[in-house]
């Protein structure tokens, strides 16, 4: 364009000057041409009014006068009575010779000697002659022989002169004749050239014409351009001038709007296109516009608007609105796409993303239920296992019965690899921290693998690096991935070596920095298939893979549980020569606690214990065949009930130290029959009651507590689980605590949750901050001990009124706190005390101090 | 009119009556005679006369008729001379000439064919008096007929100079 603009005016420069040049020419010609019209015009003016008698006559009727006065002065000399003839044709002779004089003074014939003199003797003959003609008659007959003599000599004169005129006439007429030639021919030439520069001209014009139009076509050609790229645009396009007025409307714009383009151009863009509830906006933001830089619509790419149909309906649209230059002032261009199409499929699209991920938790969640009920058989299987042990076999017998047991532990491990994958996806509370020391942690890890890694030949080998610090943090979680990781390594590594390398490091003063590097000198992983190795049910291909088992989710727990701790975990390998693992954390330091925190595996109680009275209430004759097995073999004695009906009938007529009750049966479940004991005057009314249950998640956990349960034994029910329980059983009732309480649990999740409700403590905490939290927790401790001693004195003295409103006071604070445990308690003696059941009051207020004691420790660790 | 209403005989006798009556007038309106030299005679069309079917004029006859008079210089001599005479068309109306053409002829014989249309008002003369003078034979007296050949441009051509009779004495309308 610029370039164009140059061209054409460099054109125009040359046009004018050349234009000046013909001009010039033309004017010149014409003015010479004027020159030789007006001088030409005179010519013919001056042929055409003759200036000058037919001389040629005028001379020839000299001769004729001439003649005509002889004869008459000869008939004269004959007769004197003719003498008035002779006299009328002298008048008429004298008469042609003056008028002969006029002609030749006009024509200056005079200049010719010849003729000069041929007229001077016709004057003097004249002048002669006059005196003579005009006296008497009888003169004039004298002097006759005398004019006769005159006029003999005189007789050539006339012709001569006549001759000599038409001579001089001749030649007057060559020149004149030529001279207009000469006119002609210039006039010829002037218009020669005059013509030329006319077709110059008439040339120069016509390019410029043909410039003109290629111009003109050249600029429609643009508008077409323009206006089809209008048409043809696929976006919406909408031009408004800096009134808001349209001032055009493209194809698509009116299938967009439904407005024609005739019926809109020239309207408001606040009264058509834009919804009435923007039109006020659009109104303001268009007063206040001054620029785009200022703007927040204008040049500032695609944005999201509402705009309105012609009938009516409004609709979304993505605007691009870009100013430029109008006619009268700014213009402002809209390129408009309509996006009801999008935002729908948009729409679908979240739905469809929503419904996979509702079907995918569904599907998990169906998942986590199956292997649920998978694990209850799985218990019968391996308590029948477990008991099958205690009898005499025969080698062949033990040989089976270890191939079965080692199987069910192997299913029992992806039955819990599901349920732990299913619980940290489902996003549930994670365990509480506590202090451990993760050299410890790993060592005891190494050491329960050895004799699985001695099986096949494999060496496991720990290496410490750095000090040996004590940090918070979640020692099961992080047990659980060593595990992961070592057991993996060791199942990879036949007749090789894995090594656990841990190494800390202080990173600021209140942190630790711990990496723990899981390698093996295996098979190694391929490329490729270390990007999927930490995927949920990836196994990989190798050789060993008959012998090595696994879901295929320890690596998939692994990264979910490192990524809880907000670690990293990454793997690095050498095809055949091996893979390490490394898990990186940065964990807090912790006091050094006095308990070895690296003593995960429960310790096994074999202190011996006095029998006690066990009532297994389970609708599972299998289960409750195990159960009762497990039992007797520790010495106890048993009784069963095979629901809670019976059970909750079996507890009155009986006092039993300790009831096993399973949560899910017909008639009456484990939680309705816990209540109708508790609430009963049965014998076993205060008898400590354990859930027998594969739930144990917190809220359930909590229902049970609720309902006067003492804690929880989770199925399958392991021996050394049971045992536990059963020796707390048996100390309370050493230390004269037959009421129902939870057992001094250790510090497990589960039992933490009995005592404390996490969910409360944890809103509270978020609401009130971590310091003033803590800062409540311990006022909580003060009160709860200041009235814990005014109850002791209460029940003491047997102050019943005292002791409920005491209870009733602490019972509030429990509530906030979540301390279930203590609340439920408190409320109970609250409802004892009301309903002046003296002995039942006091015997529970005994109970208290225990149970607060586990609760402060409970709240102690939730606390960091 | 007197001619409605009457038998045809009684029509034709009316007429007769009637042209006799213009010819009566006609004869009227008779020139007197001249009484000096006869300078200049019209025959042919004209219906005023004093002789034989002619018209005869000495100088002060002319000089009776309404004279005109204009200033113009000539081919023929040298200088503007101013002319008196008579307009060619008072001349002919006041012998009620009718034709087209006059056959003007000169003492000289020399005889040219002028048109009646020349004769407009403003248009030539029957010129007997030259810068107040008459003129004599010897200077194309006694009558010229003279156009304004400095008034009218149309009166500088060849035809009309050959018009311009001098020593006119004979015309004869037809």
């Amino acid at each position: 364009m610029a370039i164009g603009a140059n061209i054409s005016h460099d054109n125009s420069l040359r046009f004018r000057r050349l234009r000046l040049v013909v001009l010039v020419i033309v004017l010149g010609g014409l003015a010479t041409a004027g020159l030789i019209a007006v001088e030409l015009g005179g010519k013919i003016r001056e042929l055409r009014q003759v200036p000058r008698d037919n001389i040629q006559w005028n001379t020839a009727q000299l001769e004729v006068d001439f003649l005509k006065l002889r004869t008459a002065l000869d008939a004269a000399i004959e007769d004197p009575a003719t003498l008035d003839e002779l006299r009328k044709q002298f008048d008429i002779f004298y008469s042609r010779v003056k008028t002969l004089e006029g002609s030749t003074q006009t024509l200056n014939l005079a200049d010719n000697p010849e003729l000069r003199t041929h007229r001077h003797d016709l004057e003097h003959f004249l002048m002669m002659t006059v005196p003579l003609i005009d006296s008497s008659d009888a003169v004039l007959i004298d002097a006759l022989p005398q004019i006769d003599s005159w006029i003999e000599e005189l007789v050539a004169t006339p012709r001569l002169f006549a001759l000599g005129a038409v001579q001089v006439m001749a030649s007057l007429s060559d020149q004149q004749r030529t001279e207009i030639v000469e006119l002609l021919r210039r006039l010829a030439l002037v218009a020669l050239g005059v013509f030329g520069a006319l077709i110059l001209t008439l040339a120069t014009m016509t390019w410029q014409r043909l410039e003109l139009s290629r111009r003109a076509a050249a600029i429609s050609r643009a508008g077409r351009m323009r206006e089809s790229t209008l048409r043809a645009s696929l976006d919406a396009i909408v031009v408004i001038d800096d009134q808001g007025l349209i001032t055009d409307f493209n194809g698509s714009a009116e299938k967009i709007f439904g407005f024609r383009k005739d019926e809109i151009i020239g309207r408001k863009l606040s009264e058509t296109i834009v919804p009435p509830a923007f039109r006020e906006a659009h109104a303001e933001g268009f007063v206040r516009y001054t620029s785009s830089d200022t703007s927040n619509i204008v040049d500032q790419g695609r944005l999201e608007l509402i705009a309105m149909h012609r009938d009516g309906h409004e609709f979304p649209i993505e605007v691009s609105i870009s100013e430029t230059a109008g006619e009268t002032g700014p213009a402002f261009v809209s390129y408009i796409r309509d996006i009801t199409e999008e935002k729908r499929a948009k729409a679908e699209l979240q739905q469809a993303r929503d419904d996979a991920l509702t079907a995918f938790r569904e599907k998990s969640h169906f998942f986590a239920v199956m292997s649920h009920e998978m694990r209850t058989p799985l218990n019968g299987i391996m308590s029948a296992l477990d008991l099958m042990t205690d009898d005499p076999l025969t080698d062949k017998q033990k040989r089976y019965v270890t191939i079965a047991e080692s199987s069910s532990q192997v299913l029992l491990g992806h039955i819990n690899d599901v349920l732990l994958i299913e619980r940290l996806d489902s996003g549930e509370r994670t365990a509480p921290l506590a202090p451990f020391r993760p050299v410890a942690l790993v060592d005891a890890v190494a050491d329960s693998m050895r004799p699985v890694a001695g099986q096949q030949n494999t060496t496991v080998v720990t290496e410490h690096s750095g000090p040996d610090a004590c940090v918070l943090g979640q020692s099961r979680a992080l047990q659980q991935v060593v595990m992961n990781l070592l057991s993996n390594a060791v199942k990879f590594t036949p007749s090789g070596k894995v090594t656990i390398r841990t190494a800390t490091r202080a990173a600021g003063n209140d942190e630790v920095e711990l990496a723990i590097a899981v390698a093996d000198t295996g098979i190694g992983i391929s490329e490729e298939d270390q990007a999927r190795i930490f995927e949920d049910f990836v196994t990989i291909d190798s050789p060993y893979e008959r012998t090595a088992t696994g879901t295929g989710l320890g690596l998939g727990i692994v990264r979910r549980l490192v990524q809880q701790m907000q670690g990293e975990v990454t793997c690095e390998s050498v095809h055949d020569e091996g893979t390490t693992f490394h898990v990186t954390l940065t964990l807090p330091r912790a006091e050094d606690e006095d308990r070895p925190a690296a003593a995960s595996g429960p310790a096994r109680d074999t202190a011996e214990i006095a029998p006690l009275d066990v009532l297994v209430v389970e609708d599972n004759p299998i289960n409750a065949e195990v159960l009762e097995a497990m039992l007797l073999r520790e010495g106890h004695k048993v009784s069963h009930a095979s629901d809670g009906f019976e059970g909750v009938h079996v507890a009155s007529r009986t006092h039993f130290d300790l009831i096993l009750m399973d949560v899910s049966m017909p008639n009456m479940n484990g939680i309705k029959a816990t209540q109708e004991i508790r609430a009963s005057r049965g014998l076993s009314k205060n008898s400590p009651i354990y859930a027998v249950t594969a739930h144990a998640m917190p809220n359930e956990v909590k229902e049970f507590l609720a309902a006067g349960m003492a804690g929880c034994v989770l199925k399958p029910i392991r021996p050394d689980a049971l045992r536990k329980v059963l020796h707390e059983v048996a100390r309370d009732q050493e230390h004269g605590q037959v009421t129902a309480q939870p057992h001094a649990p250790e510090e497990t999740d589960m039992t933490n949750a009995m005592l404390i409700d996490l969910d409360s403590l944890e809103d509270i905490a978020a609401l009130l901050g971590q310091e003033r939290f803590d800062a409540k927790l311990d006022s909580f401790a003060t009160e709860a001990e200041d009235v814990l001693r005014q109850i002791d004195a209460a029940a003491a003295a047997g102050d019943l009124p005292a002791l409920q409103s005491d209870a009733h006071r602490l019972a509030g604070s429990c509530g906030v706190f979540g301390a279930v445990a203590l609340h439920r308690e408190l409320q109970a003696i609250e409802a004892r005390c009301k309903a002046d059941d003296k002995t039942a009051a006091l015997d529970m207020a005994a109970g208290l101090p225990q149970t607060w004691e586990a609760t402060r420790r409970a709240l102690n660790t939730a606390r960091v | 009119m007197t001619l409605t209403l009457r038998p045809p005989s009684t029509m034709a006798a009316m007429l007769l009556l009637t042209l006799a009556f213009f010819a009566t007038t006609a004869l009227s309106e008779t020139l007197k005679a001249p009484e000096g030299e006869v300078i200049l005679t019209v025959t042919g069309n004209v219906h005023v006369t004093n002789a034989m079917d002619k018209a005869e004029f000495d100088l002060e006859m002319l000089e009776a008729l309404p004279a005109t008079e204009f200033t113009t210089s000539t081919i023929w001599t040298a200088g503007e001379q101013t002319y008196t005479g008579v307009e060619l068309k008072t001349f002919l109306d006041s012998l009620e000439a009718t034709g087209t053409m006059i056959d003007a002829t000169a003492i000289n014989d020399y005889s040219v064919e002028i048109p009646i249309s020349d004769a407009v008002e403003g248009g030539p003369i029957l010129a007997y008096k030259s810068d107040g003078a008459y003129m004599s034979r010897r200077d194309k007296g006694p009558i010229w007929l003279i156009y304004p050949y400095d008034q009218n441009a149309d009166y500088r051509s060849e035809t009309i100079y050959s018009r311009s009779i001098w020593q006119l004495d004979r015309l004869n309308v037809k």
